[in-house]
């Protein structure tokens, strides 16, 4: 499922996926991953894209129940 | 249809692993049966190194082309002529002193065998680098389509 919180949140601060990865120290292609939904990011990396973006990890890494995509 | 997996997150993540040993003892295991056979004397007729060398070649192929497609390189050597040139010039004297040393075997003839070992390895160091560089080029060339940028707009 597609992480638009993480993505809205980004655009809300005007940051590139490019700059983000940077920040976070990792590739674009890994941030457009977890915006799309395509990558699980570890807890580390969850973090530290949460510190990047002034978030908490419940702002945009929480899934509802119901959105939980099946294993 | 989507398989059920019966593994969970780390479990995932270990399979991945023994996978990924089971790759590279694959990978090495079939070079060093290669050369143990060459050097013993077990492979004189090609037909009978056939099997072990396509398994290689497929093997490295796809490694190649997989990373490549991804633009991934590798984790610790970084992508430029430097160290291409490097390890061009460990293959080739690895595979100059293999051929040094199987000439000698067969032929008895030092110089001969020397000879066939520097020409080995000229050859092998000039093969290589030249395809370590066109990987590189292309490595390079998808990093950089897949680092491009998409519009946000694009992506709603």
């Amino acid at each position: 499922m597609r992480n638009l919180k993480m993505k809205f949140r980004r655009i809300e601060l005007d940051i590139s996926q490019t700059e983000l990865a940077k920040r976070v120290d990792v590739t674009r292609q890994t941030i457009g991953l977890i915006e799309a939904g395509e990558f699980n990011p570890s807890i580390k990396l969850c973090n530290k894209i949460c510190r990047a973006l002034g978030v908490t990890l419940n702002d945009i890494f929480w899934e509802e129940e119901e959105n939980e995509e099946e294993k | 249809m989507k398989r059920k997996n019966n593994l969970d997150e780390m479990q995932e993540l270990e399979l991945l692993k023994i996978e990924h040993n089971g790759c590279w003892i694959a990978f090495w295991g079939l070079i060093i049966a290669i050369v143990v056979q060459n050097l013993t004397g077990g492979a004189m007729e090609p037909r009978t190194l056939a099997g072990e060398w396509c398994v290689l070649m497929v093997l490295g192929v796809y490694l190649a082309y997989a990373c490549a497609r991804k633009g991934i390189w590798d984790r610790h050597i970084p992508m430029n002529a430097k160290t291409n040139l490097i390890v061009s010039v460990i293959a080739g004297l690895a595979n100059g002193a293999l051929m040094g040393i199987m000439s000698f075997r067969n032929y008895g003839k030092p110089v001969g065998s020397v000879a066939a070992g520097i020409f080995s390895a000229l050859l092998t160091a000039v093969l290589c680098f030249f395809a370590l560089t066109v990987s590189m080029r292309a490595t390079k060339k998808r990093k950089a389509e897949l680092d491009e940028e998409p519009s946000d707009a694009d992506e709603m």
